[in-house]
């Protein structure tokens, strides 16, 4: 259904004050690794079975990551990071999750 | 009503609910198209400090199908942001705003369109104010000027608006959330046995003094039709382009305490859609609302059992008595309603109104047909196609127009018998109606873009 995904995805320049999206980008940088920084390791590096080093992964992503163990017993996971969703199977980083949340 | 709050998810979710899709050719401008789409609803005008606003998280679409597909073939996008002055205030404005660069106006929205079709992305505008909304005598002295600087002129003799206006959507919801009791007809209902009302009443406007958001753009008809063509008469196959708008939010939400902000992340996914009125309020039923938001008109297929045999058609031989006999044999007969098929998923043939087709082929989709063609009225009817005048609904929809009681006819009936010669309309089928027309308004429309009436302000609204 591509007409129902919206195909502008810029962000708007600022105008004077305090915007909500300004914030947002504020936070982006802290946010990806304040929020998924776990989650990425784990993530992005176990499917391919390469390490990531910290510096890479603030270099790659100034946008939040927010990851959902959608089941955790075959280890199907989605990750949300800008307008990406990937869907990607890691059986013993769900099992991670899923201890760490027990 | 018409599309307001009328799925239980999309009801806990103002700002992405759309409310009223208008499309239709501009009377006072007829070489372009005014498409309207309003979301936000049943605003309260003094429901301040945080006044109403569109939501900076949504992606809001108007779509046009110019093929008949059900899909689309051109899209107007428009995607907000705001920004505060002052953080260490509570007020939205500190002193009367009298333009829109006034310094006492703390709390600005602005919007960006964008046009696509088939895959080409072009910027129309960005930045562009939105005004504020109508607060009261001191705040927003003149609110009319204030909102006439925020309608847009674009390249082309296109402009555009986004932001509050007067609800223009007449409806008497009281009447008929209460179990159908139309209060024009109340002493026929059968009152469940409660004897209720023993005579009949006029109508009275849920929505008379509240207000909502509207997106408004009007732009040449070549920039809608199929290749930029200009329909050369009515029967032309690419004078009819569907309209719907869509709503969109981002699939992943997590409330950042360390920044006190809510993070988004993901693609955006549809949440809300809007083509012909009442359509997803009135005929879906429940448990597919919420789905039926996330589709695209050529899935449409998928709900055409709910058009065909509409449950509403079902209740009103039973809420009324006796009133609809030839309604309830109809239902009994189990004959689908090709009349509301034709009017609502594809369009009505050329064969069954003299002098008019809106018919975009076999694709099921509910889409809002507007044949650009059929010039407007110079004597409009309220009643659209039902009382003959071809430049109203079901051909687009007018911001005057009463689709509640033309669908309510339609559901009754009264439109069966374009398809069916031999069925002969209940008498009731062509009067009923919640008692409402234009005049239950108190801000009446415009004569010129964005049509629909200035919003009422939080202080008169509220004494009044």
């Amino acid at each position: 259904m591509p007409d129902q995904e919206p195909a502008e995805t810029r962000r708007e320049a600022e105008g004077p004050g305090t915007s909500r999206r300004g914030m947002l980008r504020g936070a982006a940088g802290i946010g990806a690794a304040g929020l998924a920084a776990g989650v990425l390791a784990g993530a992005v590096a176990a499917p391919a079975g390469a390490a990531v080093k910290d510096d890479d992964r603030s270099a790659a992503h100034r946008e939040p990551l927010i990851a959902y163990v959608h089941d955790a017993n075959t280890g199907v996971i989605d990750l949300y990071t800008g307008e990406e969703h990937i869907r990607f199977t890691d059986r013993r980083l769900a099992a991670r999750f899923a201890q760490a949340a027990s | 009503m018409s599309s307001h709050r009328e799925a239980p998810g999309i009801s806990k979710d103002p700002v992405a609910d759309s409310t009223d899709v208008y499309a239709f050719v501009s009377p006072d401008r007829p070489d372009y198209v005014t498409l309207i789409a309003n979301y936000v609803p049943l605003q309260g005008p003094a429901g301040g400090p945080n006044f109403y606003e569109f939501g900076d998280d949504v992606v809001y679409q108007i779509h046009i199908d110019n093929n008949g597909d059900g899909t689309a073939d051109v899209i107007y996008q428009f995607r907000f942001d705001y920004n505060v002055a002052d953080l260490d205030t509570f007020l939205y404005n500190t002193g009367p705003i009298e333009s829109l660069d006034s310094k006492n106006w703390n709390r600005r929205e602005t919007y960006s369109v964008v046009r696509e079709s088939h895959g080409k992305s072009e910027v129309l505008a960005k930045a562009l104010l939105c005004p504020p909304c109508n607060i009261g005598p001191l705040s927003t002295p003149d609110y009319p000027a204030l909102a006439s600087a925020a309608v847009h002129d674009l390249a082309g003799g296109r402009k555009v608006f986004a932001g509050q206006r007067a609800e223009g959507f007449y409806v008497d919801l009281g009447s008929i959330f209460d179990l159908g009791d139309l209060r024009p007809f109340a002493s026929a209902h059968n009152h469940f046995g409660l004897s209720k009302f023993p005579t009949n009443g006029p109508g009275v406007n849920a929505t008379k003094n509240l207000n909502v958001h509207s997106i408004a753009i009007q732009v040449p008809i070549t920039d809608l039709t199929d290749g930029g063509h200009k329909p050369t008469g009515v029967t032309d196959p690419k004078a009819t382009i569907g309209v719907w708008t869509t709503a969109s939010r981002q699939r992943a939400r997590v409330y950042d305490t360390d920044h006190e902000i809510y993070v988004n992340s993901g693609p955006f996914v549809q949440v809300s859609r809007l083509g012909n009125p009442l359509v997803n309020e009135v005929l879906i039923p429940m448990g597919k609302k919420d789905f039926w938001n996330t589709q695209v008109p050529a899935h449409d297929k998928q709900f055409a059992s709910y058009i065909a045999h509409p449950g509403f058609a079902e209740l009103l031989p039973v809420l009324y008595p006796g009133v609809f006999p030839h309604l309830a044999t109809l239902n009994a007969s189990g004959t689908p309603r090709a009349d509301l098929e034709a009017i609502l998923l594809t369009g009505i043939p050329a064969t069954i109104i003299p002098g008019f087709q809106n018919y975009t082929g076999a694709t099921e989709a509910d889409m809002l047909r507007l044949n650009l063609a059929i010039k407007p009225s110079k004597k409009p009817s309220i009643y659209g196609i039902l009382g003959g005048d071809l430049a109203g609904f079901p051909n687009g929809r007018r911001v005057s127009d009463d689709v509640v009681a033309i669908e309510l006819r339609a559901l009754a009936g009264a439109t069966y018998a374009l398809i069916d010669k031999t069925y002969k309309p209940d008498a009731a089928a062509s009067a009923v109606t919640d008692g409402l027309t234009p005049a239950d308004l108190s801000s009446p429309y415009l004569h010129a873009f964005p049509y629909l009436g200035v919003p009422h302000s939080g202080y008169t609204a509220s004494s009044s």
